[in-house]
Parts: structure tokens; C-alpha cells; sequence
């Protein structure tokens, strides 16, 4: 009798927790409730348990009982195509997974089917392909030179030490897109007179989290190994980091692809800057009467835990009154710039980008602060053109300003 | 009728046993990689396993996001719970104390199974985030199907002597007439429906709740607690 040709499972990228969460889910749909995309465009086709229920039905054809007993099913192309469009829609803003009545890590477990989209020649999508060439080719996704990196925004005074025990990346969208983000962070870290390391230019690499992100793991291994050994031979014992979805991907993900526990530890900007207030080393020179309201980053609440830090640096500034948005902390809405989709879904992200101006500028909010270089991009982006104006200012910036 | 009423029972038996093991199986197959939600808590810390056992109970999670659904769906679990208490006095004799106790509980909760399961179709419908899977709507149906009826042979009386020699005859293989009246062949079909189709959520959905909470405890080792070689697990090497 011929041997049943192996079916082609659709779990090979998965693991063994995420297939449990695959089950778990209940279809309850109260998730859709917190789902940035559902918001801007009222599609139940592409929301979160719509994409649990079409994974399951491919998992189900080619491995279920009926597929074990008379051999795999046919999966339709055209299905597996929806799926893969609504799953690479999404921004991974995880707040589903956060409200979910299960508890499901949706953070993860996107990128996740992502990957085994990706591994069956249906992803990634648009110029998300092109991302790991970028990378081999300058090191990073944008495409930019190596040597823009760190100029022209990277303050001339300020000394950067051959080794130290304090290390700070950059980061790729900081470097290129929100350099007043990054220029605050060394200004910062330059008044608490903390001596800090950095790799050159052409060394500090991508930190990985574009291509775990769009499902294209090959070279993550390789470029976690080489920033991890190299902060590792200039002696860092604590690498700084201001944008959330490389911190995230370093505490989270770095172990795993480096293979054992990294020798240094993650910390976010904000957890120095809140440390060094509360031991004096920083303090604002200068009052601020201004009503500032603060957008959690996704990847900062949800993926790491860092919410009080911030506002613990932005309370310390005398004069401030400091609001909050509606969803904040934990279930912070998404601003739309996450996922890689803030490209390729433009309108999407632009809508949510202007949600969140919209109810900044309905708290009478005199400025708005963010944390991460995707935000303010896609957030200043949306504004262009837009009727409601807030003054959008980084967190760092702002507070490099006032220590002066 | 006697015969084929066996036989599915037999089926749905072996059909729901055939589901469970091919799912357990694929599970156990699958690599063990690293990876997925990354760092959470070593081991089964007892806030985790107490606060685990608080989310499975009381649908703690459930009551944040909709607490009407909260109010049908926890009612229906309970309610279901204590219907299938009570109803194991057909397929045990003697009927041991603790089942006799659950007679009155079990009686109440029979009332209160139609109702919770239209407050749960309710609260999906009139909520704004309208999610409707078939599959969901369909086994909301099934099972307030089953309900209505079980409840309707209160009133229409049954012969429960009859009941209890028919369901034991199924355990121990020696068929049995099922009692007179199309209600209990239609209760019993549609239970016997149900069995092989049980959500999988059942057994997936408290594990879940489990590794949430050791995964919001792991978190303050990520950025917060973090110290070389303590207080936080990497999981097996793949």
C-alpha cells in the first residue's frame, strides 16, 4: 500500500503554548472592542478571533481526526490569502491578548503565524520583502547609510567611551526617522554624568525586531549574537534602549535566539532617567505650566511593563499637570504605527494616528508626549494636513530640554 | 431503536476519545521550541496557582471585559456542572449520598440552564462588538436545546425507572428499552451529539489562564527584577 504523503502541518512554527491558545479561544469576540484595526475599519473579517477561527480550519484540514483518518485536506488558496492579509494587517499592539477572557499572549502569537505564513511563500507582504536585504546590505530596514546613523543629530560635546559599563543602542527608527527622540536619550544620559558606550555606525545593527515582526527569522540568530558579543566586549553590564519594540525584542527575544541569558541586562531609557531623578542626579532647571498628556507605547506597557517610569520623569517636572488618555497603561490604544503594517496599511495607520490626536486634542492636551520612535513618526505624519493640531514631543526631548 | 440508540452512544463515546487523543498527540509531537511568550515565571509560584485557580472559577477575566456575559456564561458553567451532578443518578447504583445531596441544587440549576444560555445569546448580539461565529451560535443552540427539553420532562413526566435501566444497560452492555416518549430520544440524541463536539476550549482555556498568570508575573523579571541566573525561566531548549 502507498505511504500517505506527510501533510504539511500548519503548526510547525508554532509552540506548544500557542497551540493550547489557539484552542482556548472562545470566540467570545470581546476582543473586538479593543482592536485598533476593527476601529478604523469595522471589518469583523480580519479581526482577532476571526483569525484564530481560519487558523484553526487550516490546522484542522491537514491534521485534524478527518485529515489523519483519509489523508490531508485541500487547504483554498484564496482562503489561506485572507488570512494572510488580515494577519499581517494587524499592528501587534497586543491589546486584544490583554483583554482577552483567556488570557491568550497575542503579542506573540501573531508574528508567530506571520512566520508560518511567511514559511509557506505567502508572506510577508509588499516592501515588508525587502527588509532582510536592507538589513544584510547597510544594517538596518531603511536603507540608509551606515554612516548617517548617528549624524548629523548625535551632539558633538558629548563623549562616548571606549567601554563602560553602561551601553546605549540607538536603535534604527530613532537613528533615522525620530532623531530628536535619540538626541534627548544622549543628552539625558550625558546631565546624569553617566559614562555610556555605544557601538560604531557600521556595528550596531538592526536589533532583529523588523524581521521577527513580519516572519522572517533567518538572520535573527546571527545579528543577536553579534550586537549581544559586542556590547559584551566593551565590559556593558546595562544596555539602554529608548524605543520599545527593540527593548522588547531584546528582554524577550534576545535569550532565546542568543541561546542562554544575555550578560547584561534590558532597561528603557525612562528606568534610568527615573532612577537618576530619584537619586538627584537629574532635575528640570525649568518649570513647565503645560498640560501633557502621555501615550503608552504598545510595545513599552503591554510587552515590558514600563508605565510608571515615564510619568514618573514627566511628574518631576515642576508645573506640569499630566492627563491621561481614556485606554492608558496596560490597555493603551495602539496609535497605529506597529506591526510593520504602518507602511503598507497606510490609512490605517494614518485613522489611528488621528484617533489619537483627536482625543489629546478633546482632553485639551497642550502636548502631547510619546515614548517611541514608530509613534512619533506615524503620529506627526498623521497630523500633516489634518484639522486638529497638538504639539507632539518625545519624551526624552522634552525632558533634555528642561535640564539644561 | 434500542440497538441504534447503543451504537451512537458507543460512537459518540469513542468519537469524543478519537478527537481528544488526536489532539493530545499532535500537541505532544509538536518541537518543543524555544520561543512564543518567551520569559514568564519559574515553575508554579503559588500567587500563580492561586490566582490561576481564581481566573478558571470565577471567569475573572470574563467579568472585566462584559460583565453581562460574564453573568450568563458563569450561571451556565455552574448550572451545567450541577444538571450533569444530579443526572449521574441514572448511571450509578446505589446512588452514593453526595449525588442524592445534589438533587435540589442540581433541580434549580436545571431551571436556571435555559436562562443563562439567553442571557449569553443576548449578551453576544447586543454587544457592539459584533463577533458571530456559526460554530459558537450553532452549540449555544444545541446546548439550549438540550436544556429546554431535559426541563420539559418535568412536566411531561418520564419514565425515570425506565431512564435509569436504559442508561445503565449502556455501561454495562446489556441494551435496555428506552423509556416511552419522543422527549427523552430527543434529549438523549442531542446530548449524545454534543459529546463528541465539546468545545476544546474546555481543557485548553484554564491552562491558558494559568501560563497568563505566570506570564504577568515573569514580566516585572523582564525589565524590573532582572538578575542574572534568578527569577525568571528561558523554558526547554528545543
Amino acid at each position: 500500500m502507498a505511504k500517505k504523503p506527510e501533510a504539511d502541518i500548519f503548526t510547525r512554527e508554532l509552540t506548544p503554548q500557542q497551540l493550547l491558545e489557539l484552542d482556548a479561544c472562545t470566540m467570545c469576540g470581546q476582543c473586538l472592542k479593543y482592536c485598533p484595526v476593527q476601529d478604523v475599519t469595522g471589518r469583523p473579517s480580519i479581526s482577532p478571533p476571526e483569525k484564530i477561527r481560519m487558523f484553526r480550519e487550516f490546522i484542522k484540514a491537514t491534521g485534524g481526526l478527518k485529515s489523519r483518518l483519509f489523508g490531508p485536506g485541500k487547504v483554498d488558496r484564496r482562503l489561506l490569502e485572507d488570512f494572510t492579509r488580515a494577519v499581517f494587517e494587524c499592528t501587534t499592539c497586543g491589546n486584544c491578548g490583554q483583554n482577552c477572557t483567556v488570557g491568550i499572549f497575542t503579542q506573540r502569537l501573531w508574528p508567530a503565524l506571520r512566520k508560518e505564513m511567511v514559511r509557506r511563500g505567502l508572506g510577508p507582504i509588499g516592501p515588508q520583502v525587502e527588509i532582510p536585504d536592507k538589513i544584510l546590505r547597510t544594517g538596518n530596514p531603511y536603507d540608509k547609510p551606515a554612516s548617517e546613523r548617528f549624524s548629523p543629530w548625535f551632539p558633538e560635546q558629548i563623549r562616548i567611551e571606549d567601554k563602560a559599563e553602561t551601553g546605549y543602542y540607538a536603535g534604527c527608527t530613532g537613528a533615522y526617522e525620530a532623531t530628536p527622540m535619540v538626541r534627548g536619550d544622549v543628552l539625558v544620559l550625558a546631565a546624569a554624568g553617566e559614562p555610556f558606550t555605544m557601538l560604531p555606525a557600521g556595528d550596531e545593527v538592526c536589533c532583529g525586531f523588523p524581521l521577527f515582526i513580519t516572519g522572517q527569522h533567518d538572520m535573527l540568530e546571527d545579528l543577536t549574537k553579534r550586537l549581544v558579543n559586542a556590547y559584551r566586549d566593551k565590559g556593558v553590564k546595562t544596555l539602554l534602549c529608548s524605543c520599545p519594540c527593540c527593548v522588547s525584542i531584546m528582554a524577550r527575544d534576545w535569550p532565546i535566539f542568543y541561546g542562554d541569558r544575555l550578560p547584561f541586562r534590558i532597561r528603557h531609557i525612562t528606568q534610568f532617567a527615573a532612577e537618576a531623578i530619584s537619586k538627584g542626579r537629574l532635575r528640570p532647571k525649568r518649570d513647565l505650566r503645560e498640560k501633557l498628556i502621555y501615550h503608552d507605547p504598545c510595545y513599552l506597557s503591554r510587552g515590558v511593563g514600563i508605565i510608571e517610569e515615564p510619568r514618573t520623569v514627566l511628574r518631576s517636572i515642576p508645573g506640569v499637570e499630566l492627563l491621561e488618555f481614556e485606554m492608558h497603561g496596560l490597555n493603551s490604544r495602539c496609535c497605529g504605527a506597529g506591526g510593520a503594517a504602518r507602511k503598507i496599511f497606510h490609512e490605517n495607520a494614518i485613522a489611528m494616528g488621528r484617533l489619537t490626536i483627536d482625543e489629546a486634542v478633546e482632553k485639551h492636551a497642550d502636548r502631547l508626549i510619546l515614548s517611541c520612535p514608530a509613534c512619533y513618526a506615524k503620529v506627526n505624519e498623521a497630523m500633516e494636513g489634518y484639522d486638529k493640531q497638538v504639539v507632539i514631543t518625545d519624551i526624552m526631548e522634552l525632558f533634555s530640554n528642561l535640564i539644561k | 431503536m434500542n440497538m441504534f440508540l447503543f451504537l451512537c452512544a458507543y460512537a459518540a463515546y469513542a468519537l469524543f476519545w478519537g478527537r481528544l487523543a488526536i489532539s493530545v498527540f499532535s500537541w505532544w509531537r509538536m518541537e518543543n521550541r524555544l520561543g512564543g511568550n518567551g520569559l514568564s515565571a519559574r515553575g508554579l509560584p503559588c500567587s500563580v496557582c492561586a490566582g490561576g485557580a481564581v481566573d478558571v472559577l470565577t471567569f475573572r477575566r470574563l467579568l472585566v471585559a462584559n460583565g453581562w456575559l460574564w453573568i450568563g456564561s458563569w450561571t451556565f458553567h455552574l448550572s451545567f456542572f450541577l444538571v450533569v451532578l444530579r443526572h449521574l443518578r441514572f448511571a450509578m447504583e446505589p446512588v452514593p449520598g453526595f449525588i442524592r445531596v445534589m438533587q435540589v441544587p442540581g433541580l434549580a440549576a436545571g431551571y436556571l440552564l435555559p436562562v443563562s444560555v439567553a442571557v449569553i445569546a443576548a449578551a453576544r448580539f447586543a454587544g457592539k462588538e459584533q463577533y458571530v461565529s456559526w460554530k459558537n451560535m450553532l452549540l449555544i443552540f444545541h446546548v439550549f436545546a438540550i436544556a429546554v427539553t431535559g426541563l420539559l420532562m418535568r412536566f411531561f413526566r418520564t419514565d425515570l425507572v425506565g431512564a435509569k435501566k436504559f442508561v445503565l444497560g449502556i455501561f454495562s452492555f446489556t441494551p435496555a428499552a428506552p423509556p416511552d416518549g419522543y422527549l427523552f430520544i430527543i434529549h438523549f440524541s442531542l446530548v449524545l451529539l454534543l459529546v463528541p463536539f465539546l468545545p476544546s476550549h474546555i481543557l485548553a482555556a484554564p491552562l491558558v489562564m494559568f501560563d497568563a498568570r505566570r506570564r504577568e508575573k515573569g514580566l516585572a523579571a523582564v525589565m524590573h527584577e532582572y538578575q542574572a541566573g534568578r527569577g525568571w525561566d528561558l523554558g526547554k531548549k528545543a
